[in-house]
C-alpha cells in the first residue's frame, strides 16, 4: 500500500510541475494588450452553446462555426492596443449605426477589464517570486 | 499524473464536496424568510425569492460593513449569500447594532433580534421572526436585560457573541449562583448510577467555591448527605424553579449545541440526550487536551434523588465554554503538519476515513424540520469552535485515522467547515487555473431571442468580443457579467499563487490529502488576508 501511496505522490509532483511551467510559458506575452469587438449577422444557435456546455464554449468553435457559414459577415466594431509604455493605439470602424454604437461601450469597458485582468497576472507573479 | 488529469481529479473532487445544502434554508427559516412548509427542494422558486428578499435587506443594513459586502463579492455570488446568511446567524461573532429597531419595523435588524431572543428560549412564537418588532419584542428583551444588568439594545448586542455573553454573566453573579439542580426524569438507572457519587462532586465544588462557604455548607446540609431520606427535595424543587438558574441550563444547552456536542431541539429539557451531551464533552476535553488537568464526570455533575441533579456549571462554563486560546494557530494549518509528517499507511487512512465522513455529511438529512413547535437545527458558525481545535489538531488527526465514533458528531461539524472551504477553494483554483491556460470565456445569451455575446480573456490580458446582437439590455447584461468575473479573477489567481506557493514548499512530502488541506489553508489565509485588507479603517 505505501508503494502505491509514493507512486501517487510522485503522478502529483509531475501535475504541479507541469502547472508551474504552464503558467511560465503563458505569462510571457504580457507586454501589449489587444481588445478587439467584432459584430456579425452570423448565427450560432443556444442550441449549439448549450450542446458545447455554456461556460465551456471555446470562441475557436464560433469562429469555426461562422467560418462553415457562407453568409457570414463580420465586422471589427472597434480595435485597441495597449502597450507596455502606455501608447494606446484604436481603430473603430467608421460611420457605425446607432445599434453599433452600444458595442463601443462593451468595447471600452472590456478595456477596463482587460487591464484589470492583467493587472491580476502581474500580481500572481509577484506573489509566485516573493519568498 | 498530467496537468489535466489533476485539475480533472480537483474539479471531482470540489463536485463531491458535500454542498452546503440546507444550510442557506435553514438559516432563511431561522430569519423567517421562508417558511418552514417552503424548506425542501420542491420549492426552490420560493427559497431563491427568499434569498432575493434577505439580499435586498442586506443592501440597507447599515450594521454591515460596506468593504465587507464587496470583499464577498469577489469571492462569487454564491458564497455572498451563504457567508452573509451565516454571519447574521452567527452567535460567536454575530453583527453588532447601533439601534434597535423602530416599534412595528420589519427588517433584517428585526428579524435578527427574534432569531437571538428565540435561541435563546425567549422568544415566545417559534418560528415567528418575521414578526415585526413590537412591545412584546421588548419585554422578552428586557427579561434577559434583567438577568445581564445592561440595556436591551447592549444585551442585544451581547447576544451576538455567547463567549462574551458568558464570561459577563460569570463575572457578574457569585459563584455559587451556577451550581444548578435539575429534574431529568427520564434518565435510567445507569446514568443514575454512574453519577452518584457525591463525595467527588463536593471536592470540586470546595475547588471552585474557594472553600467552604456559606452555600457549600446549606448543600452539604440540604443535598449532599449520603443518606438519601435526608435529602431535602424541596430545596432542589425551589433552586430548579429559580429563573436566573433555568437561563443558565438553557445557556448551557445552546453552548452544547454551538460546539456539536448536543443535536437535539433546543428546548430547555436537560432531558437523558443534553445529559448525555454534557459527558461527552467532558469526555473529549478529556481525551484531547494533552497534559491538561483530566476531570471526572461526577467531579461537577451528580446525581441527588428523585430524578434530581446537582451541575457544577461554574466549572463547566469556565473550562468548557469560554474559548481564548489564539495562540493555537489555526486548526488546518496545525492539521497540515500533521498530514505532512504522518506515515504512508496513517495518510492513506486518513483519506479513507476523510472520504467516509464526506459520504456521511452528504447523506444527511439535514433538512430543517419541526418538532414540538420548535425547530431542528444544525449551527454553523463554529469559528470559536475550530479556533479552540486548533490546539488539538494532532488528537483530531488521530481520531479521524482511527475512526473514532464517539466524537463523530463533533468532528463532523469541524469537517463541514473544512469541506465548505475545499469547495470554495477548489472552485477559486480551478477559476484562476482555467484563466491561466486561455479557458476564460464568458457568454451572455438573450433567452427570448437568438442574440449572444461572447468575450475571451487570454491570460496575457488581450481580450476578444464577438456579438451577435446590438440589445442595449443584453450588452449591459454582458458588461456587468464581466466585470464581476474580472473582480473576482484577482482573488482566484491570489488563491493559485498560494497554494502553489505551499505545493512547491512541500513537494517531497505531496500527497492528495495533503494537497487538500493546502488547499484550504491557503483559501483561509486568503479571505482572512483580504478582510483585513479591506476591512481596515481608512
Amino acid at each position: 500500500m505505501p508503494e502505491q501511496v509514493d507512486q501517487g505522490k510522485d503522478q502529483l509532483k509531475k501535475g504541479f510541475k507541469g502547472l508551474l511551467s504552464k503558467i511560465g510559458s503563458a505569462i510571457e506575452d504580457a507586454a501589449t494588450l489587444e481588445v478587439t469587438t467584432f459584430s456579425g449577422n452570423f448565427e450560432y444557435k443556444a442550441s449549439d452553446v448549450i450542446k458545447n456546455n455554456v461556460n465551456k464554449v471555446q470562441i475557436e468553435n464560433v469562429l469555426k462555426t461562422m467560418a462553415t457559414q457562407s453568409d457570414v459577415n463580420l465586422t471589427l466594431v472597434a480595435y485597441t492596443n495597449v502597450k507596455i509604455d502606455s501608447d494606446v493605439t484604436t481603430f473603430v470602424k467608421g460611420n457605425l449605426t446607432s445599434e453599433q454604437n452600444e458595442l463601443l461601450a462593451l468595447h471600452k469597458d472590456m478595456l477596463e477589464s482587460s487591464k484589470e485582468a492583467r493587472q491580476s497576472v502581474i500580481n500572481l507573479v509577484k506573489g509566485l517570486i516573493k519568498a | 499524473m498530467l496537468l489535466q488529469e489533476l485539475l480533472g481529479k480537483l474539479e471531482i473532487e470540489g463536485d463531491k464536496s458535500p454542498s452546503k445544502k440546507n444550510e442557506d434554508t435553514q438559516h432563511l427559516v431561522e430569519l423567517g424568510y421562508l417558511p418552514l412548509f417552503h424548506a425542501t427542494p420542491f420549492f426552490s422558486k420560493q427559497v431563491a425569492l427568499a434569498k432575493q428578499q434577505f439580499l435586498e435587506d442586506l443592501q440597507t443594513a447599515n450594521y454591515i460593513e460596506a468593504p465587507e459586502l464587496e470583499l464577498y463579492q469577489k469571492i462569487g455570488p454564491d458564497e455572498f449569500v451563504s457567508y452573509f446568511l451565516r454571519k447574521v446567524t452567527d452567535i460567536d461573532e454575530g453583527v453588532v447594532f447601533k439601534s434597535l429597531p423602530a416599534p412595528k419595523e420589519i427588517s433584517l435588524k428585526s428579524r435578527i433580534i427574534h432569531y437571538r431572543l428565540d435561541l435563546f428560549g425567549m422568544w415566545i412564537q417559534p418560528l415567528t421572526t418575521q414578526s415585526p418588532y413590537t412591545s412584546r419584542t421588548d419585554v422578552q428583551l428586557r427579561i434577559l436585560a434583567e438577568h445581564v444588568k445592561l440595556s436591551t439594545l447592549e444585551t442585544a448586542n451581547l447576544l451576538a457573541d455567547i463567549e462574551k455573553f458568558t464570561d459577563h454573566l460569570l463575572s457578574l453573579y457569585p459563584q455559587q449562583d451556577f451550581i444548578l439542580s435539575f429534574k431529568s426524569p427520564n434518565t435510567d438507572d445507569g446514568m443514575r448510577k454512574k453519577l452518584q457519587r457525591r463525595g467527588a462532586f463536593k471536592s470540586q465544588l470546595v475547588d471552585d467555591l474557594e472553600g467552604r462557604t456559606d452555600f457549600f455548607k446549606q448543600l452539604k446540609k440540604n443535598v449532599l448527605r449520603s443518606n438519601d431520606k435526608k435529602i431535602d427535595t424541596g430545596f432542589l424543587s425551589s433552586n430548579s424553579r429559580n429563573p436566573l438558574k433555568l437561563f443558565l441550563l438553557r445557556l448551557i444547552q445552546v453552548h452544547q449545541w454551538k460546539n456539536g456536542f448536543y443535536s437535539g431541539l433546543l428546548d430547555d429539557d436537560m432531558g437523558p440526550v443534553t445529559l448525555q451531551s454534557t459527558l461527552d464533552s467532558i469526555a473529549f476535553y478529556n481525551d484531547g487536551l494533552d497534559g491538561g488537568k483530566k476531570i471526572k464526570e461526577f467531579q461537577v455533575l451528580t446525581y441527588v434523588t428523585d430524578g434530581y441533579f446537582l451541575f457544577n456549571a461554574l466549572f463547566f462554563l469556565r473550562k468548557y465554554a469560554i474559548e481564548k486560546d489564539d495562540k493555537a494557530g489555526d486548526l488546518w494549518s496545525n492539521m497540515h503538519e500533521e498530514v505532512k509528517n504522518a506515515k504512508g499507511d496513517k495518510q492513506e487512512a486518513f483519506q479513507n476515513n476523510l472520504e467516509g465522513m464526506r459520504k456521511q455529511l452528504d447523506g444527511e438529512d439535514d433538512h430543517p424540520k419541526q418538532k414540538r413547535g420548535l425547530l431542528a437545527r444544525i449551527y454553523f458558525g463554529i469559528g470559536s469552535f475550530i479556533k479552540k481545535l486548533a490546539g488539538m489538531a494532532k488528537k483530531v488527526f488521530k481520531w479521524v485515522v482511527k475512526k473514532v465514533t464517539k466524537f463523530l458528531n463533533v468532528l463532523k461539524n469541524a469537517f463541514r467547515d473544512f469541506f465548505k472551504n475545499l469547495k470554495t477553494g477548489i472552485k477559486a483554483f480551478l477559476d484562476g487555473i482555467k484563466f491561466i491556460l486561455g479557458n476564460k470565456t464568458s457568454v451572455t445569451m438573450d433567452d427570448g431571442t437568438s442574440g449572444w455575446l461572447l468575450t475571451k480573456f487570454r491570460l496575457d490580458g488581450d481580450v476578444t468580443s464577438i456579438a451577435n446582437s446590438n440589445d442595449l439590455e443584453l450588452i449591459q447584461k454582458h458588461i456587468h457579467k464581466n466585470k464581476y468575473m474580472v473582480s473576482t479573477l484577482g482573488f482566484a489567481l491570489t488563491v493559485v499563487s498560494v497554494i502553489v506557493k505551499l505545493v512547491f514548499r512541500a513537494l517531497n512530502f505531496l500527497s492528495w490529502p495533503l494537497l487538500l488541506i493546502n488547499i484550504v489553508k491557503a483559501f483561509k489565509s486568503i479571505k482572512a488576508s483580504y478582510q483585513t485588507l479591506y476591512l481596515k479603517p481608512v
